[in-house]
């Protein structure tokens, strides 16, 4: 343990050495300080409310069948009153018993939007909305998506509605704030957007796209020095003198890695975090645990570099071999995503052996696009649906998450115990 | 055959090893051909030979840094495969590079850790050890800064340091300077008297010469000559005789009894096949009014014995190995 502890200790020498942690660290202070000047205005209940009316474009919402596409109706807004925190909108349609509109489900709507909107597949989750009831049904879902609760709409009279809503949680209202950066500064409205979707977006971008993107790609060329220069001739002749096994050597170095990419990634998604729930008062502990899942995709690129360290004892291979193994990792996920998609199947007949052949990929490797949307349900843990897009929904159904772990966790092991018996039957 | 009790006494012992490096598309190189070596415990034993004769490989595989094609190899009774084999050995490479991030005091405080050595044991020793190779001022300095000489000394300390029974050491002295070169000769040489063994690899023949008392010359992956420094560099019948008086007087007495006298210096080379005919020389020298002021075996260099054990650098059997 003494020796392992060294070891890892030895990395952070190195990986402080180059100056890189201090360059990360004064990344992560930026983002953190422009996380803290991100903020929110509280806009008129009442316009969010009307907003929800005037801005959504009903034809695109839902989707009209085919049959019944000319009927489709569009509620109008007679009047908006307020009375103790309580909103009453009236609302009014010239043909209820004609509306006739269907909603699906995220996933669905997901395929079908990806699909250009040509054709709906059917599905189980479809919901037929017609008539009357089935009007009154679907505003209830329309709002409820916007945020408007608790909700109680009521027919008042011959094709009179009244929609009945608190002004609750601005946050998880779309259109009830603004958006500001730099400490108030700048203003900017958010339209069909709720807050609390906003800062999911901003999240998404920084665990990621910043973190787990770009910075991934800084880690591994920083990290990917450290095999090479330890194996170096000279060097290694030092460590594989003591009375230290070559797996634990290997395998110290290798977790020196993961430790310096853990640190920086717990310096940025913890300061952005902290910074984010000072500005916006939004608490969202979810967000911190996208420290593990970052962590956890650089340890599969890393087992990659690792391997071909021992292989070669290269920095440029090492660099290069992780980048390429992550974009074929992403290929295989897109792949799989595009060859079990329900309308392209319907409309192309894929060769069976292009599915065969792309299936099995995608359980032999890691499932690294997966792990980007875990992301997004640990920044939704412990919340609802509401306030949140349908298409974000989607992206997260039928992921199987579990199974997309094991297996990364699996393949690293693998790989990192094929490069710990090639460094020990290693002459140097 | 041999118990695990001899095995025990010796500090290195090497059994018919065999090291073929293969690599693809190139031809294989046989670096250790069948070796045979013992070294005791509490010796300090030189390994020479030219560039290529396997020195290296066989420290190597000693230290597990390499792998066997055939043949075992023991350190201090234990098989050298076995990781605890090196816990008691301390090792200086040729060429070593300490990375450039490390201070001296951070590179012991590393290596000691390696050694199993506990944190204050690490701090207390390491700082002895630096002081002792005169690097106490640069402990807290970055090991890039350090000039070749200095490397070399921290090398010794990281290999001491720890306080091991074995030493392997190659080329210890090499860009050290004279004054740095004795400082390491004392410092060997007392971690010998306190037991220990060292194994010396190295170019520099009178280092060798100044520090072991046992040397092998290898070749080829072979063992030519083994023995004692003294044995092996006695010519056996000359001597050296330094007297008074005249010199060419004295020449002309040692020629008449010797029947043969050379002149070196203000000395006088003669051949005695024996302790009588060496006795009859001094008696007629005393005759002759020449007080002998000095007597000693003519002895070769123990480069003269390198290049006679190894032949000419035109053989191309690149010397003969001793009959067993």
């Amino acid at each position: 343990m003494r020796a392992f502890l060294a070891l890892i200790k030895d990395s952070f020498r190195e990986s402080l050495d180059s100056k890189v942690f201090y360059l990360l660290a004064a990344g992560s202070l930026l983002f953190s300080i422009a996380s803290l000047s991100v903020g929110f205005r509280k806009r008129p209940f009442d316009e969010a409310l009307l907003g929800v009316f005037e801005k959504t474009d009903w034809r695109s919402i839902h989707v009209s069948l085919p049959e019944t596409s000319e009927n489709v109706i569009v509620p109008e807004v007679r009047s908006l009153e307020e009375q103790a925190g309580t909103f009453t909108l009236v609302l009014s349609a010239p043909d209820a018993d004609a509306f006739n509109a269907r909603t699906v489900s995220p996933g669905d709507l997901a395929r079908f939007l990806s699909d250009g909107g040509s054709e709906l597949p059917a599905s189980d989750e479809l919901m037929i909305h017609r008539g009357e009831k089935g009007f009154r049904r679907y505003l209830h879902l329309r709002l409820r998506q916007a945020g408007f609760l608790p909700l109680k709409i009521e027919k008042t009279g011959a094709m009179r509605w009244a929609v009945r809503c608190e002004a609750s949680d601005p946050f998880r209202i779309a259109g009830a704030q603004s958006l500001t950066f730099l400490f108030g500064l700048v203003e900017v409205g958010l339209g069909g957007y709720s807050g609390r979707n906003v800062v999911l977006i901003l999240q998404s971008l920084l665990a990621n796209q910043i973190a787990g993107w770009a910075g991934i790609l800084v880690a591994i060329v920083v990290t990917a020095w450290f095999l090479p220069n330890l194996l170096r001739k000279g060097s290694i002749d030092l460590l594989l003198a003591r009375p230290v096994s070559r797996f634990l050597l290997l395998l110290a170095r290798y977790l020196g890695g993961l430790s310096f990419v853990f640190l920086n990634a717990a310096l940025f998604i913890g300061g952005t975090w902290l910074g984010m729930t000072l500005g916006t008062g939004f608490v969202q502990p979810g967000y911190l645990l996208t420290v593990v899942t970052i962590t956890l995709l650089f340890a599969i690129v890393y087992s990659i570099s690792c391997l071909t360290a021992v292989l070669f004892r290269n920095v440029v291979i090492s660099v290069l071999a992780p980048v390429a193994f992550w974009f074929l990792c992403y290929l295989v996920n897109t792949g799989k995503a595009t060859v079990d998609n329900p309308v392209l199947n319907a409309m192309v007949s894929l060769p069976p052996a292009l599915k065969k052949i792309t299936t099995a990929l995608y359980y032999l490797l890691p499932s690294t696009t997966d792990l980007g949307k875990l992301n997004q349900v640990f920044m939704r843990l412990g919340e609802g649906n509401e306030g949140v897009m349908l298409v974000q929904q989607a992206s997260l159904e039928n992921v199987d998450f579990a199974g997309s772990i094991l297996s990364s966790l699996l393949f690293t092991a693998v790989v990192v115990g094929i490069a710990g018996w090639l460094f020990h039957r290693k002459d140097f | 055959m041999e118990t695990g009790e001899d095995r025990i006494e010796a500090a290195v012992e090497v059994r018919r090893l065999t090291k073929i490096y293969r690599a693809a598309f190139q031809h294989e190189v046989k670096a250790l051909d069948g070796l045979d070596m013992k070294v005791p415990r509490g010796e300090i034993f030189g390994l020479l030979g030219p560039n290529g004769a396997g020195k290296t490989t066989l420290v190597k595989v000693l230290l597990d840094i390499c792998r066997p094609t055939a043949g075992e190899t023991f350190l201090l009774g234990t098989d050298s495969r076995k990781t605890r084999s090196r816990r008691a050995v301390g090792y200086l490479p040729e060429d070593h590079r300490f990375p450039g991030y490390l201070t001296g005091a951070a590179a012991m405080d590393l290596y000691g850790a390696l050694s199993g050595l506990p944190r204050r044991e690490r701090r207390r020793r390491g700082a002895e050890a630096l002081d002792r190779v005169g690097l106490s001022k640069w402990a807290r300095v970055k090991t890039r800064k350090y000039s070749k000489g200095m490397k070399q000394r921290l090398g010794i300390a990281q290999a001491l340091f720890h306080d091991p029974d074995v030493l392997l050491l190659d080329e210890p002295t090499d860009g050290v300077d004279p004054v740095g070169r004795k400082a390491i000769r004392d410092l060997l040489l007392e971690f010998h008297d306190r037991g220990k063994t060292i194994l010396i690899n190295s170019h520099l023949l009178l280092e060798v010469e100044l520090i072991c008392r046992d040397v092998a010359i290898m070749n080829h992956g072979r063992i030519l000559k083994r023995g004692g420094v003294e044995a092996l560099t006695r010519t056996g019948s000359r001597y050296r005789v330094r007297v008074g008086g005249d010199l060419f007087s004295a020449m002309g007495v040692v020629q008449a009894q010797a029947g043969e006298a050379e002149r070196e210096g203000d000395a006088v080379l003669f051949p005695a096949a024996d302790d009588a005919a060496l006795d009859a020389v001094t008696a007629a020298l005393g005759a002759a009014g020449h007080p002998i002021r000095e007597i000693s075996p003519v002895r070769m260099s123990l480069e003269e014995l390198f290049i006679d054990v190894l032949g000419s650098p035109g053989d191309e059997d690149g010397g003969r190995e001793e009959e067993p």
